[in-house]
């Protein structure tokens, strides 16, 4: 028999049905806790992704005004909103093209609005319905993202290149180099100007001489997203109204 | 009944593979529990019966894609017809004939279903080494297991 301590605090049967009900109490706190939990879990991811995003702006910011410094004034960037969304399905084919979230046009969002996580985009809203849409991740063969390289400023395009990895197709006289970052580039009017994308891994030659490719590796994986953000801000080149 | 319980499985197979495949994952690679369903269809009921379950699920499949619509169907579609037809007209097959045929299935599916990917940037043999390989090995290990007891249980079943 295990005695504990000449205190006479814990004994044998008492440690056994401590320990036997401890992984049970554990469960039932966990469970109880879970709502509350998963509550605050998405007040800080949103906070995380707002902030993550305000980051990357501020930082283009700071950039455009060190080469540009010599102006008094800028346009401010505008402060979108997010809003979380849960991640419901995935595209079940062997290239994984799109996912599956539960916001729709109930909650006002309109296709073509940037879907990104804290750690980087990934992809924008293809389709939407009345409660649920379609995110047409960067992996799509149909996906064409204009991006830059952060450093260099070099402006290319991000596109898929066999459905797991992406290429950046970039002018052959630029220096973009292994383990630059790749961040969106704002032209195009999809994405705002400066979001996270990826990282350079290596360069390839590209069939066309002019160019080069580099496989990036983005900074949030799609395959393993379950919540992810949609930035409320519309397409800047479409025009929604009736044309006069 | 037979055709009731059918449907119903391929409807869960498909939400299963759409929103918790993902928990099967290995190395990057899930199994591709539709073409074993497919393939069972079409080795339990015959061509007919098997081209439309590879039709249907790669319909409903077809959904999610954007740039290469239309080509989950028609894989699934030859794959459900020829391996109807090379159950009934080829070779009676015993259990391992019928993993053989999974994964020249799986093969076959593949092989279609990248002549139609548009903008892939990657040959043809390393698309396949890449993608289908991985994928492939693990659905025709889990499709093994799934023959593997369907045959013990029909044995069951013609011992009684």
């Amino acid at each position: 028999m295990t005695r504990l301590g000449d205190s006479g605090k814990y004994n044998f049967h008492q440690m056994m049905i401590s320990s036997v009900l401890y992984p049970a109490q554990v469960m039932i706190n966990v469970a109880t806790r879970y709502k509350d939990l998963k509550n605050e879990n998405q007040y800080l991811l949103q906070e995380n992704a707002k902030l993550r995003l305000m980051n990357d702006l501020r930082i283009q910011e700071t950039m455009e005004n060190r080469r540009l410094r010599n102006f008094l004034r800028f346009p401010a960037n505008p402060n979108y909103s997010v809003r979380l969304a849960q991640v419901v399905a995935r595209d079940p084919n062997r290239v994984n093209s799109s996912v599956i979230i539960n916001l729709g046009l109930k909650d006002s969002v309109v296709s073509g609005m940037p879907v990104f996580t804290p750690r980087g985009l990934v992809g924008r809203l293809s389709m939407v319905m009345n409660n649920h849409s379609h995110v047409q991740l960067l992996y799509d063969f149909g996906s064409k993202v204009s991006v830059m390289e952060n450093r260099s400023r070099t402006i290319g395009i991000l596109e898929s290149l066999n459905a797991r990895d992406l290429s950046f197709r970039f002018p052959a006289h630029a220096e973009v180099f292994v383990g630059d970052t790749i961040v969106t580039s704002g032209l195009g009017g999809v994405f705002p100007k400066g979001v996270s994308v990826g990282i350079v891994e290596n360069i390839l030659e590209d069939e066309v001489k002019v160019l080069l490719k580099a496989r990036v590796k983005l900074f949030q994986n799609p395959h393993y997203i379950e919540e992810i953000f949609v930035l409320y801000k519309e397409n800047d080149q479409i025009y929604y109204g009736d044309l006069p | 009944m037979k055709v009731a319980f059918t449907i119903i499985l391929g409807i869960v197979i498909i939400i299963f593979q759409s929103s918790a495949v993902r928990f099967l994952e290995i190395l990057g690679y899930v199994p591709d529990l539709r073409l074993i369903f497919v393939v069972y269809v079409a080795l339990r009921s015959g061509s007919i019966a098997g081209m439309s379950a590879g039709f249907w699920t790669g319909f409903v499949f077809d959904v999610y894609s954007y740039e290469n619509l239309g080509s989950s169907t028609l894989a699934g579609t030859v794959v459900g017809y020829l391996s109807g037809l090379a159950n009934i007209h080829v070779i009676e097959m015993d259990r391992y004939s019928k993993v053989f045929l999974l994964s020249l299935a799986f093969l076959l599916h593949d092989s279609i279903y990248v002549l139609f990917l548009q903008s892939l940037q990657v040959s043809f043999v390393e698309y396949l080494t890449e993608h289908t390989l991985g994928a492939g090995i693990y659905t025709v290990i889990i499709g093994a297991m799934f023959i593997f007891i369907w045959e013990w249980k029909d044995q069951a079943n013609e011992s009684r």
